[in-house]
This record gives C-alpha cells, sequence and structure tokens, in this order.
C-alpha cells in the first residue's frame, strides 16, 4: 500500500520506501523496524497509541525484544526522515502519559499507485471482456477444428450371402431388392469376369443406382484374400454401364 | 495483472494456432495401398488390367501408379503411368483431386486420352471427386457413386 503524506510525499509500506512524489528518482529507505513503526503509527492515526502496543506491533510479535529505549531511538530516526522530506518534526507527536500519534494536522491518504490497488478502469474490465471473447473464440476454433477434419469413414458391409465358400457383403445399402437377388447378381458378374471363389476369400458387391433401376449401370466386386480379419490383396472388377444380359 | 492477461491471449491464440494447424495437417490422409484392378469402359471399349498403387501423403499430394495392360479395341498395349495429383478433403470420406499431372514410361504405349475419356480426367483442368474409406485393414477408393477398388495396406 501507498500513502500520500501532506499531499507530498509518498510512503510505500511493501518495503519502507519514502520519496517525494513526481520525483521517484530520489527516495530513502526505511529500515524494516522503522518502517513497521511508521506503518502502525499511520494505520493507527485516529487516535493515540499507547507505547505499549506500540512495542507489542513492531517488536514483540515480530520476534524481537523491545524496549523504550529502542522506541524512542526509532521516533527520533522516523522524525528526522520525516523532516528531510519537508514535513514538521512534529509529524510525530508525544503526547505524554497518553501516546503516539501522527499529526493530525498533516493530511495522509491511500495513494492508489499500487497496481494491485489501482481502482479497475474501463479499460481494465475491458481487458477481461477481450480475454473472454478471444477463448470463446479459440474454443469455438479448436472444436470446429476437431470436428471439421476428423478421420476417416469406416465401412462395415453387410453380409448378404455365400457365393460358393465366399462370403459376400454389399458396399450399398438400401438396395431395392432382397439379399438373394443381389447375391445371384454378384455371381454373374463374377461369373462374366472369370473370376473365382476359393476358401480364404471375401467378396464386396457394388451396384450403383442405375443398375437397380434400369438394369444397366456400374457394377463394382473385389474379391479379396482375408486372413485373420486382414486383407491380404484384393482383385476388383470394375464394369461401366454393365448389364446382367451383357 | 494486465500484462498477466495479455500474455494469457497470446498464450492461447498461440495454442489454438498451432492445434488448428495440427488438426488441419491430419485431416489429410497419409496411404500407401496397392491392388489389381481390372476396370472395363463402357460397352467394353477399353478394358484396363493394371496393378494399382496409391500413395497419400500428409501434405495433400499423393501419386497413383498404373501398370499392366490396356486392351483396346481388342488389342493389348503395355501401359505404365504415373499421376501426380494434389488432393484436399471436403468431408470425411470425400476429398476433391485436382492438378493431375500423368507420367508414362518408355514401355507405356496407352495414349493418355484413353485414360482421360474412359477413367478420370488428367491435365491441370481436371478436378475428381473421390472417395476414400476404410474397411478392415484396407481402402475402398473410387468416385462418387462407385468404388474404384479396394487396396489393402500392410
Amino acid at each position: 500500500m501507498e500513502y500520500l503524506i501532506d499531499k507530498a510525499v509518498v510512503y510505500r509500506t511493501d518495503d519502507g520506501v519514502l520519496w517525494t512524489m513526481g520525483n521517484e528518482s530520489e527516495t530513502v529507505t526505511l529500515s524494516p523496524t522503522a518502517n513497521r513503526l511508521l506503518n502502525v503509527i499511520i494505520e493507527g492515526r485516529e487516535k493515540p497509541m499507547r507505547r505499549q502496543e506500540l512495542l507489542t506491533k513492531v517488536w514483540d510479535e515480530h520476534g524481537l525484544v523491545s524496549s523504550g529505549n529502542s522506541l524512542n531511538q526509532y521516533l527520533c530516526q522516523l522524525r528526522k526522515v520525516l523532516a528531510a522530506f519537508g514535513l514538521s518534526e512534529h509529524a510525530i507527536e508525544t503526547i505524554p502519559k497518553v501516546g503516539i500519534i501522527f499529526s493530525q494536522d498533516i493530511s495522509v491518504s491511500v495513494h492508489y499507485t499500487d497496481k494491485n490497488n489501482v481502482p479497475e478502469n474501463h479499460w481494465f474490465k475491458y481487458r477481461y471482456l477481450l480475454f473472454i471473447v478471444i477463448m470463446i473464440i479459440n474454443i469455438g476454433l479448436v472444436y470446429f477444428a476437431m470436428t471439421a477434419h476428423q478421420g476417416v469413414r469406416v465401412r462395415n458391409p453387410d453380409h448378404i450371402g455365400f457365393i460358393d465358400e465366399c462370403p459376400v457383403y454389399a458396399l450399398n445399402k438400401n438396395f431395392p431388392m432382397t439379399n438373394e437377388t443381389l447375391v445371384e447378381l454378384a455371381s454373374t458378374f463374377m461369373t462374366q469376369n472369370a473370376a473365382q471363389c476359393k476358401k480364404g476369400k471375401v467378396i464386396y458387391f457394388h451396384g450403383d443406382n442405375k443398375l437397380f433401376a434400369d438394369g444397366m449401370g456400374n457394377a463394382f466386386l473385389s474379391l479379396c484374400v482375408m486372413k485373420n480379419d486382414r486383407l491380404l490383396r484384393c482383385a476388383n472388377y470394375l464394369t461401366m454401364d454393365w448389364s446382367v444380359d451383357s | 495483472m494486465i500484462y498477466r492477461i495479455s500474455a494469457l491471449v497470446v498464450l492461447q491464440l498461440l495454442v489454438s494456432a498451432i492445434v488448428y494447424a495440427f488438426s488441419v495437417y491430419h485431416s489429410q490422409i497419409d496411404l500407401v495401398c496397392n491392388t489389381w484392378g481390372h476396370f472395363s469402359s463402357i460397352r467394353g471399349e477399353t478394358t484396363l488390367k493394371n496393378n494399382v498403387y496409391l500413395r497419400l501423403f500428409p501434405n495433400g499430394e499423393g501419386v497413383i501408379g498404373l501398370e499392366g495392360s490396356t486392351v483396346i479395341q481388342g488389342q493389348s498395349v503395355p501401359m505404365r503411368k504415373e499421376i501426380s495429383v494434389k488432393y484436399r478433403r471436403i468431408d470425411k470420406d470425400t476429398f476433391e483431386f485436382t492438378q493431375f499431372e500423368m507420367a508414362s514410361a518408355e514401355k507405356d504405349k496407352v495414349p493418355d486420352e484413353i485414360l482421360e475419356r474412359y477413367f478420370f480426367p488428367v491435365g491441370s483442368r481436371g478436378v475428381q471427386i473421390f472417395t476414400l474409406s476404410k474397411i478392415a485393414n484396407g481402402w475402398i477408393v473410387g468416385g462418387r457413386f462407385t468404388p474404384a477398388f479396394v487396396c489393402a495396406t500392410h
């Protein structure tokens, strides 16, 4: 925290540094004990503080041995420092049999230059808003990237029957014909292409919409050797404008 | 605090850019497979009997290799062509192939236009939609409506 004393001297409690406002190059740094003492006196400036209270807060609570003599020495030291900044030598007053008080004639206010205590301004608020907006955009961007570029489609063709020992799978679904008819079609196509089924082979068959609608269209058949659910090699047959009668 | 937020924003943008670039890079395919194909054109005018090699690199470039023979009006002609392409993903299983550049081996006697006329366009003007999907450890590669071949990866 920073205090502005007499509208001219800045006192930073964090490290006990004092300087004249506008002249930060010339500073005075208090010893840790002197700093604690000045801090306690300024914080409690509304009413006189008993000497014992000061001794407790500045020395005892910090594991130091307190004495009235030490207090007097540090008070003297502080008065000199404050006087060096043009403040009255009575800035810290001793009221006999009452205690110590920071002079009520000298103004003391909180000085907002500490970054943590700067009141929120619009720019600061907009930074938060900007942060949130960019975060939302980023999340959207990453989501788009992750979903729009997913892995490839994996096909699980329907098993529609057998040709000899070879299972036949249909690569396109929703045929307007029964599985038996489709297997028959695949069988005819195989025969015309002189493709032969042997044990260990699987057949993938596909006919385009035109083939099923007009009886003439693109027909595709792949005869693959498969072992342990892995394709070893395939022979492919694609005929454009194929018809059963051709 | 302000600097911390600014740093976080910059860091966020950086992370997003990396994630985006990474996901776009991995949207491409890293594929190498080969197979054998018997492709007959309309009315059987031309038939290709070829070993087919397909290599797609994650950087969007690819190579299609064809080696075998082509029967043109009853005449068998040796064929050995390599087609370089660029590709880009359109959706999950649809890809656009562009910038076909065909190279023919010395023994290749099949005119390029035969391939272009019956199977797919070549030359820089061509754009072809391909579908790619996985089946077991292999790939189904084809046009928009009909597969052209199933190839196995090893």
